[in-house]
C-alpha cells in the first residue's frame, strides 16, 4: 500500500512556532497518526499535547481496535509522564500553581490505519477532526463534528490531572472506519476543521483550496490570507493530509475533484450531473496530456528531485527491515527504506512529504528512520 | 462592529479597577455574607480576579502580556485618589499583567481539599475618609488617555468601579461622560459600577432602565454605566442573571457574591471571549 502524507502547521497570530500548541505525529511504519490541540488556559499544555501524540503514534501499531482499559492504562501513564517532565522546583508561583489546579488539557484525535482490512481504529476526545474524502473528493465520513455549527469554545480535553478521570474517559469516543483504495484522510485541529466544514457546506471544495505545495511558505500565507478575511479563525492550525495509494509523486496526474457533501449528495440535479460529466471528460483529457508530458520530463528524474524543496522526504515500505539516511541540505532530510511490502497485493515506495516551517523545531528532522512530527517540548 | 478586538499580546487590554476606600467601607456587608467588612471583602474579590488574570496568561515559566492592569483607591485620606497597588508596585497607576504577577505583595495559605495552596495577595482592605469619586474618575480618565495613544487598535480599557457610598465631590457623571466617552477603534471605553451595601436589601443586578432604581444615588450610578458587550450578557446569562440586550453593566446594593459576579463578568467573560 502507498501513502503520501502532507503535514502541514501554523501558529496563531503573534505567535511564534515554538509557542504553537497544537501537536502533531505520525509513524507511516506502524501506520499511527495523531493531532492534538493543547488548550490554551491550562499549564504546559504544548508538553502535553506533544507527549499525547508522541506516545500514541509509538505504541498503538499493535492494537486492531481501542478498548475502555486501554485507554485508561495509557492515560494514566501519559499523566505520570507529564507530571515527570514538569520542572516542580523551578517553575514560579503562578506557573505551580495553575499546573497543580488546572493541569493540561489538549483535545485528541488518533488512528492506526490497519491496511490488510482496509480500515482504520482510533480514538478523540474534543474537537481535532478526521475526515475521509473518497478519490473523487466526495466527503464520506467526518468524525466527531459533522457540521462546523458543532464547534464551539467549550471543549472536552484529556486533562494531565487524574481528577474527575472517570468522567473525562466517559467523553473518549472511539471509532472505527473503513477506507477503499484512492481515498484521502484528513486529521486537522479545531481552526482548519471547521473552516473545512463551513467550505463543504457552502458547497466547495476544501482539498482544492488547500494548498499542497511542498515550498516553505506557501501554506503559511495561505492561512494568513483565511484568517484575514474572516474564513478561517485565528488559533493555531494544524493538518496532517494522508492520501492512501496515492499515484506516486512522479507520476500523479491532477484530475477533477467533485464538490459533494454529505448532505446534498443525492440532491445534485441531473442538469449538474451533466455539466460535471463533460467537465470530467475535458479534465481526463487534459489529465492525459499533461500525464503525458510529465511522464517523458520525469523520466530520468529522481523523486526527490520532482518535490520542491521539501523538509523531509522519505520513501519507504511498510515493515521496513533496512534503512538509510542522509542530509540533502539545509533542514532537509532524505530517508530511504527498503522493506518488504506489508500489504498482500504488494507495495511500492512509498512517497511521504513532510512539509513544516523549518524555523519549527518541531519540524526538525528525527535521528530515527520513523520521525514523529511536532515533538516540540517547552 | 464593537468590542470584536482579538487580546493577543500585540494588542493587550487595560483593566482599571477603581476602589472605593472611604470610611464607612468597615461597616459589614450586606446579605448571607454578613460577617466580613466591605473593605475586606472588597480586596479578596479583587485579589481573587487578579489572580485569575495572571493564572490565564501564565504559560509555564513567563506570564504573556495580553493586559495591563491599574487600580485606583480613592478616599483613603481625605479627597485622596492614588494607585492602590504596593510593595515593589507602589505608585504605579499601570503594570503590565506580567509585573503584576511578578510581584504580589505577599502570599497566604490556604487548604483546598486537603491540599495546601500559596495565594498571592496584591490589594490590602482600606478604610479611610471620605468618597472622592469625580477626583477619582478623573485620574482614571487621564489614565486612559495616555494608554489608548499607545493602543489604538486595542480593545477598548474596561473600568471596574466598586463604591458602597454617594460621592462627596460633586456629581460624578459629567466625569464618567468624560470616561465613557474615550474610545479606541474597537468600541468606547466600558465603565461599570457596583454598588456595595450594608443592608439586606435585595440587589438589583444588570438593570435595563432607571426606573428600576429606587432612590437617586442609584439612578446617577446606573446612568454612569455602560451596557453589557453581547459575551458579558451572556457570561451574565450563564450564572443566572436575567439580561437583555439594554442590561447595564451595574450592581446596586450588591452582596459579596454579586461582588465575585460582577468582577467576573466585567473581565473573565472578555478574557474567554476575546483572548486568542
Amino acid at each position: 500500500m502507498t501513502i503520501r502524507l502532507q503535514g502541514f502547521q501554523t501558529p496563531k497570530n503573534g505567535s511564534t512556532s515554538q509557542e504553537c500548541q497544537d501537536a502533531v505525529a505520525w509513524d507511516p511504519q506502524k501506520t499511527t497518526f495523531a493531532v492534538a490541540d493543547g488548550v490554551s488556559d491550562s499549564a504546559f499544555q504544548t508538553l502535553w499535547a506533544n507527549i499525547l501524540v508522541n506516545s500514541f503514534v509509538a505504541e498503538t501499531q499493535t492494537l486492531q481496535s481501542f478498548s475502555r482499559v486501554w485507554l485508561a492504562n495509557w492515560l494514566r501513564a501519559q499523566q505520570r509522564v507529564w507530571n515527570s517532565r514538569v520542572n516542580w522546583q523551578t517553575i514560579p508561583w503562578h506557573g505551580r500553581l495553575k499546573a497543580q489546579q488546572t493541569g493540561a488539557q489538549a483535545t485528541f484525535l488518533g488512528i492506526h490505519l490497519l491496511p490488510e482490512k482496509h480500515a482504520w481504529v482510533g480514538i478523540v476526545i474534543g474537537d481535532c477532526n478526521l475526515f475521509r474524502f473518497s478519490k473523487d473528493g466526495i466527503l464520506m465520513e467526518s468524525v466527531p463534528n459533522h457540521r462546523s455549527a458543532d464547534f464551539s469554545n467549550a471543549t472536552q480535553a484529556f486533562s494531565s490531572t487524574i481528577q474527575n478521570q472517570d468522567q473525562m474517559l466517559s467523553q473518549v469516543k472511539l471509532i472505527q472506519g473503513t477506507f477503499e483504495s484512492g481515498d484521502s484522510l484528513v486529521l486537522a485541529t479545531d481552526a482548519m476543521a471547521r473552516w473545512m466544514l463551513e467550505r463543504l457546506e457552502a458547497k466547495k471544495d476544501p482539498l482544492q483550496e488547500i494548498p499542497t505545495s511542498d515550498e516553505p511558505g506557501v501554506f503559511d500565507h495561505w492561512v494568513s490570507a483565511q484568517r484575514q478575511s474572516g474564513a478561517l479563525k485565528d488559533d493555531d492550525t494544524s493538518l496532517l493530509l494522508i492520501q492512501l495509494d496515492a499515484v506516486p509523486v512522479d507520476v500523479k496526474v491532477p484530475g477533477p475533484r467533485p464538490v459533494v457533501t454529505p448532505h446534498v449528495a443525492q440532491r445534485t440535479s441531473q442538469a449538474w450531473g451533466y455539466v460535471y460529466a463533460i467537465g470530467l471528460l475535458l479534465s481526463l483529457l487534459a489529465g492525459v496530456v499533461l500525464g503525458a508530458s510529465l511522464h517523458n520530463w520525469l523520466s530520468n528524474k529522481q523523486i526527490e528531485q520532482n518535490v520542491q524543496k521539501p523538509l523531509l522526504i522519505l520513501q519507504q515500505q511498510l515493515e521496513s527491515n533496512q534503512s538509510s539516511r542522509e542530509d540533502i541540505g539545509e533542514g532537509l532530510l532524505k530517508i530511504v527504506v527498503t522493506a518488504q511490502p506489508r500489504t498482500e497485493s504488494g507495495g511500492t515506495a512509498q512517497a511521504i512529504v513532510c512539509n513544516r516551517n523549518p524555523k519549527d523545531p518541531g519540524c526538525n528532522p528525527s535521528p530515527t528512520p520513523t520521525p514523529k512530527g511536532g515533538s516540540r517540548s517547552k | 462592529m464593537a468590542y470584536q478586538a482579538p487580546i493577543n499580546r500585540e494588542n493587550p487590554t487595560l483593566f482599571c479597577f477603581l476602589l472605593d476606600h472611604s470610611g464607612s467601607m468597615q461597616d459589614l456587608i450586606g446579605g448571607k455574607d454578613g460577617t466580613t467588612n466591605k473593605a475586606q471583602g472588597l480586596a479578596d474579590a479583587v485579589n481573587g480576579i487578579l489572580l485569575d488574570i495572571v493564572m490565564r496568561c501564565s504559560e509555564g515559566t513567563t506570564i504573556r502580556e495580553y493586559f495591563d492592569v491599574g487600580v485606583l483607591g480613592y478616599g483613603d485620606g481625605k479627597g485622596s485618589v492614588s494607585p492602590a497597588l504596593s510593595g515593589a508596585l507602589a505608585g504605579k497607576e499601570i503594570a503590565p499583567i506580567s509585573q503584576i504577577g511578578l510581584y504580589p505583595l505577599r502570599f497566604q495559605e490556604r487548604t483546598i481539599n486537603g491540599q495546601n495552596y500559596s495565594y498571592p495577595v496584591w490589594v490590602e482592605p482600606v478604610a479611610g475618609a471620605d468618597t472622592p469619586m469625580c477626583a477619582a474618575l478623573q485620574r482614571c480618565q487621564g489614565i486612559i488617555q495616555g494608554w489608548i495613544r499607545r493602543h489604538r487598535k486595542a480593545f477598548p480599557p474596561i473600568v471596574i468601579h466598586i463604591t458602597d457610598g454617594e460621592s462627596t465631590d460633586g456629581d460624578p457623571t459629567r466625569q464618567a461622560r468624560k470616561l465613557i466617552n474615550l474610545y479606541t477603534d474597537d468600541g468606547n471605553v466600558l465603565l461599570f459600577n457596583c454598588h456595595l451595601s450594608s443592608s439586606n436589601s435585595p440587589p438589583i443586578v444588570f438593570p435595563e432602565r432607571v426606573e428600576n432604581i429606587p432612590d437617586a444615588y442609584g439612578q446617577q450610578l446606573f446612568g454612569m454605566s455602560s451596557v453589557l458587550t453581547p459575551f458579558m450578557q451572556q457570561a451574565a446569562r450563564s450564572l443566572g442573571y436575567l439580561v437583555t440586550a439594554q442590561s447595564r453593566g451595574f450592581i446596586f446594593q450588591a452582596d459579596l457574591s454579586n461582588v465575585i459576579h460582577f468582577l467576573d463578568i466585567g473581565t473573565r467573560s472578555t478574557v474567554q471571549a476575546t483572548l486568542r
